[in-house]
């Protein structure tokens, strides 16, 4: 495989691309061209994958074919816009890579799904996300066992949580925890202890909030809508407790099989009120415009010195170890999220894996599961490694030196994995995930910005949702 | 003066007698407006139609299941709706602050611009630029300009000795804030409008004034702002209604926070359609955002069409 | 009512010195008509009357006021502009009460005073019927009525009228002459009226006064400038048809005067010889009126040869436009006859100089004779 030199000037890329004309899905060519294709394709794409898979060979991977992925400005994609021009010479062909935000990504994923046709061959899915779109993935188990595509290698509750109803809807490639970073070097200076519990970090957050000019206690996702929502429910997952009524298993909660008397919102419960009191108490160790703070500032921020400690997608520790410029950079210690009273310890398992859209043109299939398949091997895994990506599903990967001297977070995350401290139940799959989110994002700000009480709050919350499923025809 | 009567398709009078011709001619005038309908019709009709057709029924794009039936019940619902009727209020509040704020800049600019001075026509062009800029990205820039923490406005408050200020997570600084964002956006187009209309008042009327007796203030009030009421309302009715339907903004800077203060009907519109998304419900609101903006651009053009005269 | 008087009035704009020194009495309730060609200088006088312009020296005499330091409003004149200048969001009513409530008035008149001369204006115009239209609904003809009303509506001490009629169709324009004639007779009220169209002029003014590239050419009644034309350029302008204007040299064959137009000799006889004393072998200007051209048979006696440029009817004469060999400027003639004449025609004229004017070449000013 063709190394990078890291010499080589990278290109300069945004955050996300705008690109308004693509909020339309462009139109495939003629399909009777597809279909004149389809013998020749599928023939030689099987052949290619099983090539690539044996070999590690990636030369042929497109042979001169144009592939589209609707991704997220998220790490793994940011890197791959990065070496952009590296990987199609790498691949052989076109990589037409469509980055949106978040909630741009998810509104585009849903309208295309009602395309007869999909306008993209590999689509970006979050973790929490395959309980909605399971009905427009495609199952890729038979292409799994055709292509002898190797399964053991990846974190388990990472390979298992792309799954639902035993159909595999998705390939790993980002996925993380998120955990709780904190500054090994004021912890140590204040004598304080990698924080285990919540009341932990309040401690510490209460400790060093302003011990120094423009240091804050903690930085965190407080901002409305999606942020402080799935804060909320994470947090949540820490106290003990999924957001809706999940039948319950040794070491958590089951998404296995989820039926309609599961539906009930569980917020307003002791552990939802103790999640709301513990994230009103947070904000006054927070630093300045923590209402408004999502997952980039608060890496941001903490970066920058502004913050001792902040909650944090694994992958994303990249931004300041990286960095040379970040303050943080080396002195970050990382643990599981931290506990509330009586619970276990788990961190939330997020992130972002490849799967194909059911109303995918038949055609394409072989290419996109080849492309799949290369994107997602160990190989690639080290390459984003070096770009701005901490984050390695693969056990194989995880314990190469050159990864951890980039990323000391990979290991402990692998570590994370080994003791089943990752968990996926605190977002269920299921299709009102995002109201629900949605919901305690808006209600849960009210809270925050001081406008409800906690009590009133879970209260509210708990009403709205359970008005959802109502109207959902759950009960 | 003989008011002009135009007949498009004779070349004369019509004869008493040429009743066929006449009905001919209609045929005619139909057959050739009709493609043009019919476009009319489908574009804007058939997405109003289907949008009340939705609203009709429960729709989660997220479920597999067709739409299902629902009769008035996503109206009533919105009626008992809190969050819905704050982003009313919201919407209306915004509405107010900043087309109101342009509408004084941009008249003011015009003034200023009016006047015939070196390099004027350069600084008319420069200002023009913010308008030209999609407002996602004046949204994204003004994030990180208001943002607490790394923005450069409070950078500067900082450097000049005050303390960080909040604007995008107080209350009724975020909608200010968002307000100042809309007004440095648009401010150039108003005062653009306002100065071509400037430009096109008839200078001997002014004389007609000084030889009445009037004085520079009373010009303004009794010569040049009734002169200038068509272009004001055609202003307001254009800003009014794009401001009611922007949301770029408030996706961009606070997401309708802190709290739902700066949450506007768009965004609030939005979030239900495409995040939840609950498409019967958020159609419900569309429709009524749409009667919204019918009422207040009727309002507007009932203004602009009488020709109210004043003694 | 009062008189007006300008002495050593000048105004520059920029490198053009529109007004170059204009002196000039218009008597108490006189109708003066401001005439010349586009660009002399006649509506800038006005306007330094009525105060839109400031002049740049001289003196502007409102009845025995100095005026020329005065804003517009307090020379109390009235004016009635070429574009009317209505206020186009006020109805006709509103448009003539304006002036009357002008702020600085406010206490001059009581509501009900204001109503009754806006009515009697109104009535005085004949628009009393359209006083609750709007602007925009007016005529032409109507606009202009309406803005006379708002001129004379407070009692102008002068009156200024700039163009007045120019933008009316020619029966109005005509209609119109007669009333603001009729009109100024009945109010009295001193007029100044700017004016391109001779005809016009010389139908209204009592006094008309002669402009040209800013200067005063010459101040008379109608009849002065026709049979008394102070310039060859005032010769050329006034009348209908103006003079024909021919450059001529006057030479001497044995005692005998003649006058070399192009390759024709014509006689002066003894009244233009009279005038022309003295300038033998000097180009002269000779001024003939139109009727005093006729058509010849070419080789007869104080012919010259032409060739027709244009004709037309005006009501039961032929109007003939022709070129004289050798002189740039066409000559006019007027017959009774009924010819088939084509552009290009070859004819000959027939000059009766009996009654012709002449004009020294160099300053354009009339040759008189101590008898004339």
């Amino acid at each position: 495989m063709k190394q990078n030199t890291s010499t080589r000037p990278l290109p300069a890329v945004t955050v996300w691309e705008a690109k308004p004309q693509s909020l339309f899905p462009r139109k495939r060519h003629s399909s009777l061209l597809s279909l004149a294709l389809v013998g020749v394709s599928i023939g030689f794409a099987t052949l290619n994958a099983h090539a690539a898979a044996a070999t590690g060979q990636a030369g042929s991977v497109l042979d001169g074919q144009t592939i589209r992925i609707l991704a997220i400005g998220d790490p793994v994609f940011q890197v791959m816009q990065k070496i952009h021009d590296d990987m199609e010479k790498m691949a052989g062909g076109k990589i037409e890579l469509d980055v949106r935000p978040f909630d741009v990504l998810h509104q585009q994923v849903l309208l295309n799904a009602q395309n007869p046709t999909s306008s993209y061959d590999i689509i970006a899915i979050d973790l929490p996300q395959f309980g909605e779109y399971k009905s427009f993935l495609l199952d890729l188990n038979p292409l799994i066992k055709q292509t002898g595509f190797d399964t053991t290698d990846f974190h388990q509750a990472a390979w298992t949580g792309a799954q639902v109803g035993g159909k595999q809807l998705g390939i790993p490639i980002q996925p993380h925890p998120e955990i709780l970073a904190y500054r090994k070097d004021l912890f140590e200076e204040a004598g304080l202890q990698p924080p285990v519990t919540t009341d932990d970090v309040l401690a510490a957050a209460k400790k060093l909030h302003n011990s120094k000019p423009g240091l804050a206690g903690i930085a965190w996702n407080a901002a409305r809508g999606t942020p402080l929502g799935q804060t909320f429910i994470q947090v949540m997952g820490s106290f003990g407790q999924a957001p809706i009524d999940l039948p319950r298993t040794d070491h958590g909660f089951s998404i296995d099989n989820i039926k309609p008397e599961n539906m009930k919102p569980m917020i307003d419960t002791p552990a939802g009120l103790a999640t709301a009191k513990y994230l009103k108490a947070l904000m006054d160790y927070s630093p300045p415009g923590i209402l408004n703070m999502a997952w980039d500032e608060r890496v941001r921020v903490f970066a920058q010195g502004g913050a001792a400690m902040t909650y944090i997608w694994s992958g994303r520790s990249a931004i300041y170890e990286l960095d040379p410029q970040a303050t943080a950079r080396g002195k970050v210690g990382y643990v599981v999220h931290p506990h509330g009273p009586n619970a276990a310890p788990v961190s939330p398992l997020g992130g972002w894996n490849l799967g194909i859209p059911s109303n995918v043109d038949k055609s394409r299939i072989p290419l996109a599961w080849k492309v799949i398949t290369w994107l997602t091997s160990p190989e690639m895994m080290k390459e984003y490694t070096k770009y701005g990506d901490c984050v390695s599903p693969r056990h194989s990967v995880s314990q190469d030196p050159e990864v951890v001297m980039h990323c000391p977070v990979v290991p402990v995350v692998d570590e994370m994995a080994s003791k089943g401290e990752l968990a996926d139940w605190q977002r269920p799959p299921v299709p009102e995930l995002q109201q629900i989110v949605d919901v305690l994002g808006s209600v849960m700000h009210e809270m925050l910005a001081g406008k409800r009480t906690p009590e009133d709050a879970v209260k509210e919350s708990q009403q709205q949702i359970d008005r959802i499923m109502r109207k959902a025809g759950y009960y | 003066m003989e008011a002009s009567r135009t007949d498009y398709f004779s070349l004369g009078e019509p004869k008493p007698d040429s009743m066929k011709l006449a009905v001919e001619r209609r045929r005619a005038t139909w057959l050739l407006i009709a493609p043009a309908f019919v476009v009319l019709l489908g574009l804007n009709l058939f997405p109003i139609v289907y949008a009340l057709y939705i609203s009709c029924h429960y729709w989660m794009l997220a479920r597999p299941q067709p739409p299902r039936f629902a009769g008035l019940s996503n109206y009533q619902e919105l009626f008992f709706d809190a969050r819905f009727r704050n982003s009313v209020l919201v919407s209306l509040k915004f509405i107010v602050l900043a087309v109101g704020i342009e509408m004084l800049l941009g008249f003011g600019l015009a003034f200023v611009f009016n006047t015939r001075l070196r390099g004027m026509a350069t600084l008319r062009k420069l200002t023009l630029l913010p308008s030209l800029v999609m407002p996602l990205v004046v949204g994204l820039v003004w994030f990180y300009m208001f943002n607490e923490n790394f923005g450069i406005v409070n950078w500067f408050w900082v450097v000049l000795g005050g303390t960080r200020v909040p604007f995008l997570t107080q209350g009724a600084l975020a909608l200010l804030s968002i307000v100042a964002t809309d007004v440095w956006q648009w401010t150039p187009f108003v005062m653009l409008v306002f100065f071509a209309a400037l430009q096109a008042l008839p200078e001997y009327v002014y004389e007609a004034a000084r030889i009445d007796g009037l004085s520079g203030s009373q010009i303004f009030f009794r010569v040049t702002l009734p002169l200038l009421r068509p272009a004001i309302l055609i202003v307001l009715i254009i800003r009014a209604v794009d401001a009611l339907r922007s949301l770029e903004l408030v996706f961009m800077m606070t997401k309708g926070g802190p709290a739902g203060d700066t949450e506007v009907l768009p965004w609030y519109l939005y979030t239900t359609g495409f995040m939840s998304p609950d498409l019967g419900y958020a159609a419900a609101m569309a429709v009524l955002m749409l009667a919204l903006v019918t009422i207040l651009s009727q309002l507007f053009v009932r203004q602009l069409e009488s020709r109210e005269v004043t003694r | 009512m009062a008189e007006v008087q300008l002495s050593g009035v000048r105004k520059r704009f920029g490198l053009v010195e529109a007004l170059r020194g204009i002196d000039l009495a218009i008597p108490d309730s006189a109708y003066v008509c401001l005439l010349g060609p586009s660009g002399c200088g006649k509506t800038t006088l006005l306007r330094c009357v009525a105060g839109l312009e400031t002049v740049d020296a001289g003196q502007i005499r409102i009845g025995s006021q100095n005026v020329e330091a005065l804003e517009p409003f307090a020379r109390n004149v009235g004016l009635a502009f070429q574009n009317y200048a209505l206020y186009p969001h006020l109805d006709v009513r509103g448009n003539l009460s304006f002036p009357l409530r002008a702020p600085r008035r406010r206490t001059e008149f009581g509501d009900g005073e204001i109503e009754q001369r806006v009515k009697s204006i109104a009535t005085l115009l004949q628009i009393d019927a359209l006083l609750d239209k709007p602007i925009v609904a007016l005529s032409g003809g109507q606009k202009q009525r309406v803005a006379l009303g708002r001129a004379l509506v407070r009692n102008p001490t002068v009156l200024l009228l700039d163009e007045p009629v120019t933008h009316l169709d020619a029966r109005l324009r005509h209609e119109m002459r007669v009333e603001l004639k009729l009109l100024q007779r009945r109010v009295g009220t001193t007029t100044i009226h700017v004016t391109h169209d001779q005809l016009e002029a010389q139908a209204l003014g009592d006094l008309i006064v002669v402009m040209r590239d800013g200067l005063i050419e010459q101040v008379g009644t109608p009849d002065e400038l026709c049979t008394r034309p102070a310039t060859s350029f005032v010769a050329s302008f006034v009348g209908d048809p103006p003079m024909s204007l021919l450059t001529a040299r006057l030479g001497q064959e044995a005692g005998v005067l003649s006058l070399r137009v192009g390759a024709a000799q014509l006689r002066p006889g003894e009244r233009l010889g009279r005038l022309l004393d003295g300038l033998c072998d000097q180009d002269v200007e000779i001024a003939v009126p139109a009727h005093h051209i006729a058509l010849g048979h070419a080789g007869d006696e104080q012919t010259i040869a032409a060739r027709v440029q244009a004709h037309e009817w005006v009501g039961r004469e032929l109007q003939i436009v022709v070129a004289l060999n050798g002189s740039p400027v066409p000559v006019r003639l007027r017959t009774q006859q009924r010819l088939a004449l084509r552009i290009g025609d070859e004819i000959a004229i027939r000059l009766n100089l009996g009654s012709a004017h002449a004009f020294d070449s160099k300053t354009g000013r009339r040759l008189q004779s101590s008898a004339d």
